[in-house]
C-alpha cells in the first residue's frame, strides 16, 4: 500500500518525506547462517525481536518512505519485503538467482541486484515486483551495487574479475568496465555525486573514480603498526551525509578506517569485532554499528570518541546492517 | 537400474556431441587451429539421477553447449578486433597419479564413479574465468591441448607450439617429467607447473621460466605439522609405504616435524597385503602396537593402505598425512573465501567436484588474466615480469591473495587440512607467524632453498 502510495507522489516530495519521518530508532541486521533479521532498540540495545526470513539473508534496503526494508534471501533466490511497523515479512519480490547486494534507485522505483553465480545483474520494479532487465556478462562474481547520486546509473564490482561495470538500469545495458583493485567488493559515491569509491579486499585499499567519466582518481591505503597487510581486507562503507568522512569496515584486521574524504588520508582506525564487513550510521551520526562477521555480534561505535562503547550479539554470521531514524 | 544406465549413456554421447561440436567451432577461430583430444566425457554419477535424470543431465548438457558457443562465439568476434593470447596445455596418456594411485578400489571397477581426476577441467574454468577481462585486457584468450607420451615427446610438443607463436604452457605431469621438460625447453617460454608437488622441483630442479601453482610437498607437511603443534599432539608414528614417492614424503615430513617441534617416536614401513609372514609390516596391530604416540602419520602415494589406517591403530590416536586429516591445496567443502562460488561453476561446467589438480591449472589460467590486464600486455617478458614482480595479486578463492615466491617461482598459498567432507582448518594457522608474510611459514624458505636462477 505505503509503496504503490510512495510511486504517485513526486520523488522529491518523498525525500522530505522521509527526512521528517521520525523512525523507530531499531538496528536492523540481517544473519546469513540463521535465516533470520535481528532487531535492536537503538537506545538499549535489548534484542526487540528475531525476524525470520528466507534462506541466507544478506544485503538489505529500505524503500523510499522507510517503511519497508527488503532483504535479500539469496539462496531462495528472492527478496524478502519486512514491514517495519509490524515487524513482518509481508511479501517477496524477484531478483534472479542468488540475489547478494542490492540497492534502490533514489526515487523508490527500481532495484537492481547482483545474481553472482550467473554473473548477472537483475534489475525489479519494485512496485510491480516483477523483472526489468537482466544484464549479463558484468563479470565472474558481480557483487557489490551502487546508484549514482541522480540514479542514471549503477556501479558493478566483479569480485573475480577485479572491474567495476558501469550499468544503464533502465535501458539494462553496459556502458563501461574499468579495472580496479584485486577482489572489489562494495561501493560508494560521494553525496556530490563526485566520486565513486570502491573497497579492494584483496588489494587491502580503496580506488577512487570519477564518477562521470569513470577514471581512476586515487587509490587509498591502510596500514597501521600491527596490522597484517594481508589481513586488511576492506569491504563496506558508510559516508556522512555532508560527504566529509567515510568509515571503511577493514574485514581481517578487526578495524574500521575513519578517511577524510577531501584529503583522502586515513585519520584513524577503531577497534572492532573479528572481520568487520557491513556498517551503518545513525541519522545524527554519533553512532556507527559494524557487523563481526566471524564473531557473531556487531559493535556499536561512538563516532566522536572513535571507540566502539558495546558489543551486541545477533545471529550466526550478521552480514548487514541497517538503522531506522 | 535400466533408467541410470540409459541416461548415462544419452549424457554420455551428447556431451562427446559438444565437446566435438567446441572443438569444431574452436577450429573457426583460428587461433592455434591444433585438434585438442576432446574433454573426457564424465561419465554420469549415481546420485546425480536419482530423480528426474534426464531432465536435469539435459539441462547440463544444453549449458555445456552453450557454454562453449558462447565462449566460441565471444572469442570469434572478438578476434576481428582484438588480439587472442593462446595457452598451450600438455598432459600424459599414462600418468601414474591418475592412472594407478589414489582411485578407491570400489570407484575402479564402478561404471557410475568419476575416477577422471586431471587438471584439464580446471583450465577449462580458468579460461571461462579469464574470458570476461577481454574488455578491460583488449585480449581474448584461448588454451590449446596436446596429450602425449612421455617428456620427450611434451619437449616436442612445446617446441611445435613455440613455432606457432604459444609461449605459455600449463603442465599436468609428475614431478620428474615437468623437470626434464622444463630443463629441455629452456627459458624463451613460461611454464606452469600445475599438479607436481615434488620439492626438487622447487630446489636443485628449480628454473627461472617454471612456476608452480601446485603447493609443494614442504608446504603441506608444513601445514599438517602446524596442526599438530597447535593441537599438541607432539608424538608421531610415522607409517612409510614401499615406493620410492612415500620414502620422499617421510623425508619432506621429517623436515617439517623438525622445523616445528614435532617427536618422530618410531617410523616403520609396511608393504600392502595379507601374508601371515610379513604381518609385522602388513598387520595394523603389529604396525601400530608397541609405540608411544599421539597421533599416526601415512606416508602412502598408493593410497590403498592408507585407507584401512584410521580406526585401524592399536592406540586411540588420530591419522594425517595420505588418510585422515589430508592436507591439499582445494577440497569442494570450504565455505569461505568465495570458495563455493569457484566450486559451484566448477560443478555447472563439469559435472563432478572440483579437485587439487583442477585448482592448480585454473589458478594458473587465472594468474595469466592478472598479469596480462594488469601488466597491459601480452608480450612473455613483460608478463613473465610481472609474475616475478611482488605487485602480482591472484584472487584464487583462498583468502589472501597470492604471488610468486622469488627464490622458488612457488606460488604462495594457504593449505588446507581435510577430513572427507570438511575443511578442518586452513593453514598457516593462528600463531604461526612469519616476519614478512605468514605463508611463508608454510613450505622452503629463501634461506634453506638450493635453488639458484
Amino acid at each position: 500500500m505505503h509503496m504503490r502510495l510512495a510511486l504517485l507522489v513526486g520523488s522529491a516530495m518523498l525525500w522530505t518525506a522521509a527526512a521528517q519521518a521520525a523512525g523507530t530508532g531499531y538496528i536492523f541486521v540481517s544473519n546469513e547462517q540463521d535465516n533470520t533479521v535481528t532487531v535492536i532498540d537503538g537506545t538499549s540495545f535489548e534484542v526487540i525481536k528475531v525476524i525470520e526470513t528466507g534462506q541466507r539473508p544478506r544485503d538489505m534496503r529500505w524503500n523510499a518512505d522507510k517503511t519497508r526494508l527488503m532483504v535479500a534471501a539469496s539462496v531462495d533466490d528472492r527478496i524478502d519485503v519486512i514491514d517495519v511497523a509490524s515487524l513482518e515479512v509481508i511479501g517477496t519480490l524477484p531478483a534472479g538467482e542468488d540475489p547478494e547486494i542490492f540497492d534502490v534507485d533514489p526515487s523508490g522505483e527500481i532495484l537492481v541486484a547482483s545474481n553472482e553465480d550467473d554473473n548477472e545483474v537483475t534489475v525489479t520494479t519494485i512496485a510491480t515486483a516483477t523483472v526489468r532487465h537482466v544484464v549479463e556478462d558484468v563479470g565472474i562474481e558481480p557483487e557489490g551495487i551502487t546508484f549514482s547520486i541522480d540514479g542514471k546509473i549503477v556501479f558493478v564490482t566483479s569480485e573475480s574479475t577485479n572491474t567495476v561495470i558501469v550499468i544503464d538500469p533502465w535501458k539494462g545495458e553496459i556502458l563501461d568496465e574499468v579495472l580496479v583493485g584485486n577482489r572489489p567488493r562494495r561501493g560508494v559515491v560521494t553525496p556530490d555525486g563526485a566520486e565513486y569509491w570502491v573497497t579492494n579486499e584483496l588489494g587491502g585499499s580503496v580506488t577512487i573514480l570519477d564518477a562521470r567519466t569513470y577514471e581512476v582518481l586515487d587509490e587509498i591505503h591502510f596500514e597501521k603498526r600491527g596490522m597484517r597487510t594481508d589481513d586488511i581486507t576492506p569491504v563496506d562503507f558508510a559516508i556522512t551525509k555532508d560527504g566529509k568522512t567515510a568509515y571503511v569496515t577493514l574485514g581481517r584486521a578487526n578495524h574500521v578506517a575513519v578517511v577524510d574524504v577531501k584529503s583522502r588520508a586515513v585519520i584513524d582506525y577503531i577497534l572492532t569485532g573479528a572481520r568487520v564487513w557491513g556498517a551503518a550510521l545513525s541519522k545524527d551520526e554519533t553512532i556507527l554499528v559494524v557487523t563481526n562477521g566471524a564473531s557473531d555480534d556487531i559493535s556499536i561505535i561512538d563516532t566522536k570518541k572513535k571507540v566502539a562503547i558495546r558489543s551486541v550479539p545477533v545471529g550466526r554470521t550478521p552480514h548487514t546492517v541497517r538503522i531506522d531514524d | 537400474m535400466g533408467g541410470v544406465a540409459r541416461s548415462a549413456a544419452t549424457q554420455k554421447s551428447l556431451t562427446t556431441a559438444a565437446s566435438h561440436l567446441a572443438n569444431r567451432l574452436a577450429l573457426f577461430v583460428g587461433a592455434a587451429a591444433r585438434h585438442a583430444p576432446p574433454p573426457q566425457p564424465s561419465p554420469a554419477r549415481g546420485e546425480g539421477v536419482k530423480s528426474g535424470g534426464l531432465g536435469r543431465f539435459g539441462s547440463r548438457i544444453l549449458l555445456l553447449v552453450m557454454l562453449a558457443l558462447t565462449t566460441v562465439f565471444a572469442t570469434a568476434a572478438l578476434a576481428q578486433e582484438t588480439p587472442v593470447l593462446t595457452i598451450g596445455y600438455l598432459d600424459l596418456n599414462q600418468d601414474p597419479r591418475y592412472d594407478d594411485w589414489g582411485i578407491h578400489p570400489v570407484d575402479i571397477r564402478s561404471s557410475t564413479a568419476i575416477t577422471d581426476r586431471r587438471a584439464w577441467p580446471g583450465a577449462q574454468l580458468g579460461l571461462n574465468d579469464i574470458e570476461r577481462l577481454k574488455r578491460v585486457a583488449k585480449t581474448g584468450f584461448a588454451l590449446t591441448r596436446e596429450t602425449v607420451d612421455g617428456a620427450a615427446a611434451m619437449t616436442a610438443a612445446i617446441a611445435r607450439m613455440r613455432e606457432e607463436g604459444i609461449e605459455f604452457f600449463l603442465i599436468d605431469a609428475p614431478g620428474p617429467v615437468v623437470a626434464e621438460v622444463a630443463r629441455a625447453v629452456g627459458d624463451g617460454a613460461v611454464l606452469f607447473n600445475t599438479t607436481a608437488t615434488d620439492d626438487m622441483l622447487r630446489n636443485d630442479a628449480c628454473q627461472p621460466h617454471l612456476f608452480h601453482t601446485a603447493p609443494s610437498q614442504a608446504m603441506m607437511m608444513d601445514a599438517l605439522a602446524q596442526f599438530l603443534v597447535s593441537k599438541k599432539w607432539h608424538e608421531v608414528l610415522v607409517l612409510r609405504g614401499p615406493l620410492p614417492e612415500d620414502a620422499i614424503t617421510v623425508k619432506s615430513f621429517e623436515r617439517a616435524a623438525d622445523l616445528f617441534g614435532l617427536d618422530i617416536t618410531a617410523t616403520r614401513d609396511f608393504v600392502p597385503g595379507a601374508d601371515p609372514r610379513a604381518r609385522e609390516q602388513n598387520d595394523l596391530d603389529f604396525l601400530t602396537g608397541r609405540a608411544d604416540y599421539d597421533v599416526v602419520f601415512v606416508a602412502d602415494t598408493d593410497g590403498e593402505f592408507a585407507l584401512t589406517v584410521p580406526y585401524g591403530v592399536q592406540d586411540p590416536a588420530p591419522v594425517v598425512g595420505a588418510a585422515g586429516l589430508v592436507p591439499r591445496a582445494w577440497h569442494w567443502s570450504h565455505t569461505r573465501n568465495g570458495a563455493p562460488q569457484v566450486h559451484g561453476r566448477f560443478e555447472r561446467m563439469h559435472g563432478r567436484r572440483m579437485l587439487e589438480s583442477d585448482w592448480g591449472a585454473w589458478v594458473a589460467m587465472k594468474v595469466i588474466g592478472e598479469a596480462v590486464a594488469r601488466g597491459k600486455s601480452t608480450a612473455r617478458d613483460k608478463v613473465e615480469a610481472y609474475l616475478k614482480s611482488q605487485k602480482l595479486r591472484v584472487v584464487a578463492s583462498k583468502g589472501p591473495g597470492m604471488n610468486f615466491r622469488p627464490w622458488s617461482n612457488q606460488l604462495r598459498q594457504p593449505i588446507y587440512l581435510t577430513t572427507g567432507d570438511w575443511v578442518a582448518a586452513k593453514a598457516p594457522l593462528a600463531g604461526f607467524k612469519h616476519r614478512t608474510n605468514n605463508l611463508d611459514t608454510l613450505g622452503i624458505e629463501e634461506r634453506e632453498t638450493t635453488c639458484k636462477f
